[in-house]
């Protein structure tokens, strides 16, 4: 039992007063000299019983009454079945509602939300004239409507309720219930979770959590939780869709991997994969189609290659067709095709037979058509400087730049990298037989402030004594993805010579050789990419250039060091859109499935932004530059929901006992009895206030009654 | 004098030159008087005739019958006596209640001191006999003018106090009179009904004509107390604390049970029996008497 004022009980304490009255008028008693004492003598037994009782009678209903007063002012509430003794407590009720991604979840043909809605429909089935409800919608971000009693309004907006794409988090969602259960005050105050059993919703709900400890403190608030659909359910997702070389390159055959898991407990086998592309015009076009198979909780990643005739911005959509959340089984991703990349590549060894130099064997490895003297193809242009005739021009026209066996970099030459790399350009750096390393560390490293990611030491003696061979490599890092399957080709090659390093503390090494010594390091500045090859390029010091190992590394290191000036084209949700353009923007706008969206120009009319990303999809930028004769442009923004809601597992037993006893709330089983039922039945907040009252007059008029049938007894 | 207007004051003992108590029945008395006496003798009231036998005065043959008839008859009248009175009074600690008409012993004292008047302006003999626990002072029934000062002076010199026993009072007077004559008892009565039936009986198998009158106070009549109240006896019983307003209906019943049975076992008995409050006028009270006796 519970009081709404309970202050008032202290008025309890008031019930003694007839007592103190009736002993303080027995204490302050007349003395009378009598005469007639043999009347006043005992009174019979009986009588006397009679007599005591009666006064006793009075007495205790005295006292009785101002108790009953005084419980009555307290305002006591009855939980339970003896609750129906009693009037009806107002009750402000808030209903948390998931329509995450997983309440699509079909099952026998209903899908969760239709469970959950029904649920809800039904809760607010048991609320009466006078009661309030609320509802607190779980998404991505949490939606409430505040509490109110028209309970009809509230039942329409939930037949209104659609599944969303985001994902719950039931303790959000406990925070906004509990700010309106904190202002419903005077009122019995239930909180019903509608969900599924969605153990990714549950994730943040801990006994240490404010919410769960306020609703832990409030013995007054009922939750229960109301859980639909079934413990087990099969998914299949589509993770994510990747460009195996970072960089999709106009002509150029690009490998693409999707990767998939099976959250559910069956294997699947022959799942049809199919991958769609769409272009500047939105034509979409079915790229491959394929079948994978899927072990259970496990990831597959298929990988297709695809070339793609036009520059600018695509869309590449990955789908299947599998059991579990439709949602999930697409997964778009916006690339930008691009020109051959611009390298522009300075080597220090331009004098000597061509064989012998670094820009053979990059020029080969990254332009190999153009070396050929073929007209297309290649999926980088290279521009080969000497070491002593580059300029900094040079850099404005490249997007990575490869410094090959430069003997020393100037400190205005290091200037002008350092401003293009903070720009977003790469930088690759291979000294080889003509560089001096302390020239190296004195303008590139600079103890760790400069662009180069370690320390070069002198290289190992030329009599071949500390030869080695390339040793683990970083399999996970982009620049490797292509050695998938392939990197045992790697250890053929012989490295005679090279520079140990001593790596940068926010360098990242990608690979060693086999005595330990880093091979391949890479750093980070501003925007750009700094990548240090600790061989050089050409054939001198190894026999890397020689292996089929050496041509996919080069060009998935320039792809590498390209990257960073691709525009990021795959948000997440909420993060603004900007679109930046090389000239002033005349019109643009943002469409998203052909809602338009608002969206600015800023940065001097050269960048478009649109905040408006809450919901996952494809977003179209549509710009007509300042720059004559250029048509509409369309560049394609991804908004990626979470894929946390691809998880279906659901709570364990365990983890059920946990937040109950975190939480203290009360598991309703739909299935095993009606709801309704359920909830009127253990619905606390039932007051005793008219019921004490009606006691209270009632013992007033025993209290009359007894006192005047004494007094006539008297009389 | 003073001792006299005390208990008699000129204004009643005026009314009471009017007044005359009669006896209901048969007395003894020692004198000619005004009341019919067991014994025949010369009186106007005739009563029978009887057939003469020898030693019968021949005076007293009524002539016109043995003329008549020629039988002598004898003509016997009543004969006529003074009336015997003792005054029994209560003065047991019980009698001194009371407030604002003066204490139950001071009334019933009164009310025994106009008696006496009445009867001894008549000739009557008048004796009084003061108990307690038993019979302290007593004065035989004799008739003439210093009597009432007698009477009067052993009034003066009593005082209401200690355990009474009225029984005894009755059942020790009951044993000192020798010849019927009247007896009242001026009491409050506040003892075991069978003790007061025993003395009135006593009295009655004496032949004696017996006047029980109960003198009460208004407040144990009507038992007004509110608050809780101690009470202590006035014959040392123990102290009673209760609350009066819940004593008050079982009070009453008991007072009136007893009233009501001391009535009922005078009448079985014979006797008279009056009930006075100490607030009724002394007057009043003996012409109800009085009146009931004509």
């Amino acid at each position: 039992m519970t009081f709404l004022n309970p202050f008032m009980l202290a008025g309890v304490g008031a019930a003694v007063l007839p007592l103190v009255v009736h002993l303080l008028a027995r204490a302050r008693c007349r003395d009378v000299p009598w005469g007639a004492m043999m009347f006043l003598d005992r009174p019979s037994r009986r009588r006397s019983h009679t007599g005591k009782l009666r006064s006793g009678l009075l007495l205790a209903t005295r006292m009785l009454m101002v108790a009953a007063l005084a419980a009555a002012l307290a305002r006591p509430v009855v939980p339970g079945r003896w609750g129906g003794l009693a009037r009806n407590v107002p009750v402000t009720a808030v209903i948390v509602l998931d329509r995450s991604h997983s309440m699509t979840l079909e099952e026998a043909g209903r899908s969760r939300l239709d469970m959950a809605r029904e649920a809800a429909l039904q809760i607010l089935a048991t609320l009466r004239r006078g009661d309030e409800a609320a509802l607190v919608l779980l998404d991505d971000e949490v939606e409430v409507r505040p509490a109110g009693d028209n309970l009809q309004a509230l039942a329409r907006e939930l037949a209104e309720v659609t599944a969303s794409t985001g994902t719950a988090d039931v303790l959000a969602g406990l925070a906004a219930a509990q700010r309106i259960l904190e202002r419903a005050t005077g009122r019995a105050r239930e909180l019903y979770v509608v969900c599924d059993r969605h153990a990714v919703s549950w994730r943040n709900v801990t006994a240490s959590a404010a919410p769960v400890m306020w609703l832990r403190q409030q013995k007054t608030v009922r939750l229960c939780v109301v859980p639909v659909g079934a413990d087990d359910a099969e998914n299949v997702a589509v993770e994510a869709v990747n460009l195996v070389g970072g960089l999709a390159v106009r002509g150029q055959s690009v490998e693409v991997e999707v990767q998939l898991r099976n959250y559910g407990q069956r294997p699947y086998a022959g799942v049809d994969l199919t991958l769609w592309a769409s272009g500047p015009n939105d034509s979409r076009r079915r790229l491959k189609t394929t079948t994978v198979n899927l072990p259970p909780r496990g990831t597959t990643a298929a990988r297709m290659s695809a070339v793609f005739d036009q520059t600018g911005s695509h869309v590449l959509t990955a789908e299947i067709k599998s059991p579990g959340l439709p949602g999930d089984n697409r997964f778009d991703t916006a690339i930008d095709v691009m020109d051959p990349v611009q390298v522009l590549l300075v080597s220090g060894n331009e004098t000597g037979p061509e064989v012998r130099r670094e820009s053979f064997f990059a020029r080969l490895a990254l332009a190999p058509f153009q070396t050929a003297q073929k007209r297309s193809g290649d999926g980088a242009t290279v521009t080969v400087r000497s070491a002593e005739e580059w300029t900094a021009a040079d850099l404005w026209r490249c997007q990575v730049v490869v410094l090959a066996n430069v003997p020393e970099i100037t400190r205005a030459q290091a200037r002008a990298l350092e401003q293009r790399v903070y720009e977003g350009a790469g930088l690759i750096v291979c000294p080889g037989s003509l560089a001096r390393p302390e020239a190296y560390n004195s303008v590139l490293y600079r103890d760790g402030l400069g662009l180069l990611p370690a320390r070069l030491l002198e290289p190992t003696p030329a009599d071949g004594s500390e030869a080695t061979t390339l040793g683990s490599l970083h399999a996970e890092h982009p620049v490797f993805r292509f050695a998938s399957g392939t990197a045992a080709a790697a250890a053929d090659a012989v490295v005679g010579r090279y520079f140990p390093a001593e790596p940068r503390a926010d360098a990242t090494v990608l690979g060693s050789y086999a005595s330990g010594r880093p091979f391949l390091i890479e750093g980070r500045r501003g925007r750009g990419r700094v990548v240090l090859m600790t061989c050089p390029l050409n054939a001198e010091w190894s026999t890397l250039p020689l292996t089929p190992f050496y041509l996919p590394l080069v060009q998935s290191l320039v792809r590498y060091a390209c990257a960073p000036a691709v525009p990021a084209r795959n948000l997440d949700i909420g993060e603004p859109i900007v679109a930046t353009f090389e000239e002033g923007v005349e019109q643009a706008h943002v469409d998203r499935a052909g809602e338009r969206l608002a969206s600015t120009v800023g940065a001097g009319g050269t960048q478009v932004r649109c905040s408006d990303t809450r919901r996952p999809g494809i977003y179209r930028v549509h710009v007509r530059l300042k720059a004559p004769q250029n048509p509409w442009r369309t560049v394609h923004f991804v908004v990626q929901r979470s894929r946390a809601e691809s998880d279906v597992r659901s709570l364990s037993a365990q983890e059920w006992r946990q937040i109950e006893r975190a939480t203290r709330m009360v598991r309703l089983d739909a299935q095993a009895e009606p709801l309704t039922d359920a909830i009127e039945s253990g619905r606390g907040g039932r007051e005793l206030w008219l019921v004490l009252l009606a006691c209270a007059v009632f013992l007033g008029v025993c209290e009359l009654w007894l006192g005047r049938l004494l007094a006539k007894e008297a009389a | 004098m003073s001792e006299v207007s005390r208990y008699l004051d000129p204004t009643l003992v005026e009314h009471l030159n009017h007044m005359q108590l009669y006896a209901r029945s048969v007395v003894q008395g020692g004198t000619a008087g005004l009341h019919r006496s067991p014994l025949k003798g010369a009186s106007i009231d005739f009563r029978q005739h009887r057939f003469y036998v020898p030693g019968d005065e021949p005076r007293r043959l009524d002539w016109r019958v043995l003329a008549r008839t020629d039988r002598p008859y004898v003509k016997e009248y009543d004969e006529e006596t003074n009336l015997r009175c003792v005054l029994l009074l209560d003065a047991s600690g019980s009698m001194a209640y009371g407030h604002e008409y003066g204490t139950k012993f001071d009334y019933a004292a009164r009310m025994a001191a106009a008696l006496a008047y009445l009867m001894l302006r008549r000739s009557e003999s008048v004796g009084v006999a003061v108990c307690g626990a038993r019979v302290e002072r007593f004065v035989a029934p004799h008739t003439g003018p210093t009597q009432l000062s007698c009477v009067l002076e052993v009034l003066e010199q009593s005082d209401p106090g200690g355990p009474g026993d009225v029984g005894a009072g009755m059942h020790d007077v009951a044993e000192r009179l020798e010849r019927r004559g009247l007896v009242i008892v001026l009491s409050d009565f506040y003892l075991p009904l069978d003790e007061a039936r025993s003395g009135v009986a006593h009295l009655r198998h004496g032949r004696h004509e017996v006047m029980a009158v109960q003198i009460a106070d208004r407040d144990e009549v009507e038992f007004p107390f509110g608050a809780w109240t101690r009470f202590s006896g006035l014959e040392g019983e123990p102290v009673r604390v209760c609350e009066p307003a819940a004593m008050r209906g079982e009070y009453l019943r008991r007072f009136r049970d007893h009233q009501r049975g001391l009535g009922q076992a005078c009448t079985m008995l014979g006797a008279e029996f009056h009930s006075f409050v100490t607030d009724t006028p002394l007057l009043d009270a003996l012409r109800h008497m009085l009146s009931r006796r004509r």
